[in-house]
């Protein structure tokens, strides 16, 4: 029997910001100490009132654009009431019947489309510690810091149906909400995380199965094994005829199985009705205008366009994986308008570029300030379409050229790059090279191409990398 | 008693110090609160203090606040900085405020003396004070009767002559029925007029802090003290004062519900004399109309499902773990109710049942929204009259105070005697009780409700002055 697998993800933001969603609090860094970041509102104490943030709402308001939803003018505040010692006011603020924003999508490299079900704000609980460092206890102890960052959850519509697809989604989502500065997404620190729904069907069902929510999954990947899990296990209950039941999941990472929470019965009803301290969430066109001309184009979008320009799908991805890259990129297309360099720029960037990035290890933040300036590539670029110098020297010009004290054309001359294309010079190279290589030689004239291969690179290292390979070949082929 | 008009006057013109005056109060409450027991602590160490500084600033030319001489008490449930605050529950024993609440900071900053925290019914929900977990408060007026509540301690604190104003909070009455229960004035300001930052929460949309007074010119300096925009209340109005200037009662026009002898559970005296009313009105040169008012027939049974239900979340917090009372088991729930169990009283749960119930899934369309539409009714009943009329008279209370006991064993009929004030928080409109005519038999105040639109404050406290002397 075949199964379709139907899956929803349901994705919750720490919003970059200052301070927190309901008060003034300082959003605690990574070594704060805990509950140094609290105040009577984000306690819960009596008497203290919720005061919402308006740079949370604008955050959210270009997340909710970049996802393409329909943001609604009025949206409400709501309870969700239920007990638990990391939630002080025994209820959180969230939003419920009327979220920020319905109906978006997010389209995948696949082209395949997600549509998003709803995007709405609320606050984060705190943090429930259950050891310090090794040390088990036999107590929990809170720390509030956390408690009332604001978040936004991002629901999916169940249009994805595979653990594949669900990593891509997500991988998608995470690259837009980092696009559009509304979190650094990690997942480390809990500023991303995952809940997913999961159901099967017999192929050509129409009729939803029973869904599964797994919770708290701390990594993409995670998602993706927690649902390959899911899908096994609820097709073996399918075939055996036993009941898949409404649970509530957790993906054990240790034993890469998942297990039950809680059961439907035990599910809370969390009487959510208006929250009676804030008036409704009213979002001008202005707003939403603002939100958009902020964001710009999408990475999907950009990636559309780098493929018309000729750049393969993964140079397109490549170059819009993040803002600086790209800001970097578009910097050498502006300088570049005829593009007659693009292809050997794109090569450079590919290639030598990211591979020294990843040597200094040199963070998004930092590629436009700690990288060899886009003119010099685009000058390297040139050099290389003139045939001045071969891809070895370019290599060898990011890395001398890459503090940017050197202008490409001064490290030719003064390291002497040029590529040699004085014919005489190379003939006495490539005749010196047929002799040490003889058999090679022959096969080459006996029509394989690809022995030419030890007498090209005998004629590079003797010229130190200088012959121009296009003329080595030219001669071999005379020869 | 003088007032606190004169006794800022003296100040002023140094003839008294603060110190004299704060010192005669709490001469006063020593010596007579044992019979009243409107206070649960009083605050003589910081008022002393508080007293000397005012002095020490005026001795030396500085200058002082326009509350300087001013006496004020407030409800068990304002935060005062460093000050045990319970409202009137075990569960929160032993708690001290963190913060001001902005009521608090705004009159301490304008140099009122704070003497103290009055009683009232657990979390404000009673209407006889016999709900606090620490005390009964007696009627200074006859030690038979209840004060009214919830405000009780303070209605009955500004009675007694323990201060000259004292603030109250009011979610269907709370300040208006132990005013009149008291027979003195009781103010609920236009809902977001005065910041609820600090204000213990019953039910967030209907609360409103407001001040009671033997006067109307006191009233009114006591709403001005504590009015006004505040940043840490989003639910606080952010608009210029209002517009509306009293200039005279001839020419005005009164709106009276129409019926109401009829409404169960309204006193025969208090009938009587609200049907005298219109006359005496139309005496004074004012145009009455009679109102065939719905509001008051289907906003107390909608009113007990909305303050219910945010009282149920509003309450949630008091679990035993962060502040108040805890009787920790070691196990999570079972010290959830245990906490609970133990330190809420019995009222404050039938509220929190009925609340939880209401808003359960399967039936928050048939409580919760439903309710929330007779709200709505009732928001466009009154703009309707106040279309026609300036204001509407009604009785504060259906009957004067009653006795200990009489109404606790049904609930409903406690529930009754905020029939007439509900409605008003329901609209968020403003509205004050000033004493108005006695029962026959025991003496015993009533008081008269003036309504006004939303923002007309201080026009409503002028009208109700001339009119208590017009009537």
């Amino acid at each position: 029997m075949e199964f379709e697998s139907v899956i929803g993800l349901e994705i919750h933001v720490q919003l970059k910001t200052k301070s927190k969603m309901f008060c003034r609090c300082q959003v605690a860094q990574d070594n704060s100490m805990a509950n140094t970041h609290i105040c009577p509102v984000c306690t819960g104490q009596p008497g203290a009132l919720p005061v919402l943030n308006p740079v949370a709402v604008k955050t959210a308001l270009r997340v909710a654009s970049a996802i393409k939803c329909d943001i609604h003018p009025i949206s409400v505040f709501a309870r969700k009431n239920y007990f638990y010692p990391d939630l002080p006011k025994a209820y959180q603020i969230s939003q419920y019947d009327k979220p920020l924003a319905e109906n978006g999508k997010i389209e995948l490299p696949t082209g395949k489309i997600i549509n998003i079900k709803r995007a709405h704000l609320e606050e984060d609980a705190a943090k429930s510690l259950h050891a310090i460092g090794s040390k088990e206890l036999d107590y929990t102890i809170i720390d509030f810091n956390r408690c009332g960052m604001p978040l936004l959850e991002i629901v999916s519509q169940p249009d994805i149906h595979s653990p594949q697809e669900a990593y891509d989604y997500l991988v998608e989502l995470k690259k837009i909400l980092k696009w559009v500065d509304a979190s650094d997404c990690d997942m480390e620190k809990g500023q991303l995380r995952c809940d997913v729904n999961v159901s099967i069907r017999p192929k050509g069902e129409t009729a939803l199965g029973q869904k599964v929510e797994i919770k708290n999954l701390n990594s993409f990947k995670a998602a993706k094994d927690a649902i390959a899990y899911e899908i096994e296990r609820q097709k073996e209950l399918f075939l055996r005829n036993e009941k898949i039941s409404q649970d509530t999941r957790l993906w054990d990472e240790k034993e890469q199985k998942t297990f039950s929470m809680r059961s439907k019965e035990m599910a809370h009803d969390y009487r959510y009705f208006p929250e009676p301290d804030l008036p409704p969430l009213y979002i001008s066109e202005e707003e939403i205008k603002e939100a958009e001309e902020c964001i710009g184009k999408l990475p999907s979008e950009i990636r559309a366009e780098y493929e018309k320009l000729g750049l393969s799908f993964k140079e397109a991805c490549a170059l819009s994986e993040n803002r600086s890259i790209n800001i970097y990129f578009e910097k050498i297309l502006s300088l570049n308008p005829d593009q007659k360099n693009l292809k050997n720029s794109v090569n450079l960037i590919m290639g030598p570029f990211f591979a020294k990035i990843n040597e200094l290890k040199i963070s998004e933040d930092e590629i436009l300030s700690k990288c060899i300036a886009p003119e010099n590539i685009l000058e390297i670029a040139s050099l290389i379409s003139k045939g001045e110098i071969s891809s070895a020297a370019a290599k060898k010009l990011i890395e001398l050229c890459w503090d940017n004290k050197m202008n490409p054309s001064h490290a030719v001359e003064k390291y002497s790059l040029k590529q040699s294309s004085d014919t005489s010079e190379i003939e006495a190279w490539v005749k010196e090279a047929i002799e040490g290589n003889k058999k090679a030689f022959e096969d080459f004239k006996n029509g394989n191409e690809k022995a030419s291969g030890p007498i090209v690179g005998f004629v590079m290292k003797k010229s130190r990398g200088k012959a121009n390979p296009q003329i080595v070949n030219e001669i071999l082929k005379k020869l | 008693m003088e007032s606190a008009i004169k006794a800022i006057e003296a100040v002023k013109k140094k003839e008294r110090s603060v110190l004299e005056i704060t010192s005669s109060f709490l001469d006063k409450i020593k010596k007579e609160d044992g019979k009243v027991k409107a206070f649960l602590e009083i605050f003589e160490s910081s008022a002393i203090a508080k007293a000397k500084d005012i002095d020490e600033r005026i001795s030396s030319g500085k200058s002082v606040g326009e509350l300087a001489g001013a006496v004020i008490a407030i409800k068990d449930n304002i935060l005062y900085k460093g000050h045990e605050i319970t409202c009137a529950s075990k569960i929160l024993k032993g708690h001290i405020s963190a913060y001001n609440a902005t009521v608090v900071s705004k009159l301490l900053e304008k140099d009122a003396v704070i003497i103290g925290r009055t009683n009232m019914d657990e979390f404000a929900m009673g209407s006889s004070c016999e709900n606090s977990a620490w005390q009964k408060t007696h009627n200074p007026i006859n030690n038979e009767f209840v004060p009214g509540g919830s405000s009780g301690g303070s209605a009955a604190a500004v009675k007694a002559g323990f201060c000259h104003i004292a603030y109250g909070s009011d979610t269907g009455g709370s300040i208006r029925q132990p005013a009149s229960f008291c027979g003195v004035w009781g103010m609920k300001p236009t809902y977001g007029r005065v910041s609820r930052y600090g204000l213990v929460a019953f039910a967030s949309s209907l609360d409103q802090i407001g001040p009671i007074a033997t006067n109307a010119q006191d009233l009114l300096l006591g709403y001005k003290a504590v009015k006004g925009f505040d940043a840490n209340d989003s639910t606080s109005i952010d608009k210029e004062d209002e517009k509306k200037q009293f200039s005279s009662l001839k020419g005005m026009t009164v709106a009276i519900p129409s019926g109401l002898s009829k409404h169960d559970g309204l006193e025969s005296d208090m009938a009587e004399i609200f049907s005298s009313l219109p006359e005496k009105l139309m005496d004074a040169g004012i145009k009455v109309i009679e109102v065939d008012f719905k509001s008051f027939k289907y906003a107390l049974p909608a009113y007990y499902i909305l303050a219910s239900s945010e009282a149920s979340s509003n309450l949630a917090r008091f679990d035993g773990f962060r502040y108040g009372m805890s009787l920790n088991t070691g196990n999570l729930n079972e010290s959830y109710m245990k906490n609970r169990g133990e330190g809420f009283g019995p009222e404050v749960k039938r509220r929190i049942l009925l609340g939880t119930h209401s808003l359960s899934s399967g039936y928050y369309d048939a409580y919760y929204l439903k309710a929330q539409r007779v709200r709505n009714f009732i928001a466009r009943e009154f703009d309707e009259v106040f279309s026609k009329a300036e204001i509407i008279l009604a009785p504060t209370s259906p009957t004067a105070a009653f006795k200990f006991g009489e109404r606790m064993k049904d609930p409903l009929s406690m529930y009754l005697s905020d029939i007439f004030t509900i409605p008003v928080n329901m609209a968020g409109i403003c509205s004050l009780s000033f004493p108005y005519g006695k029962r026959k038999s025991d003496n015993m105040p009533y008081g008269l409700q003036i309504m006004a639109p939303h923002l007309s404050d201080e026009f409503m406290i002028k009208v109700a002055g001339e009119l208590s002397c017009a009537l």
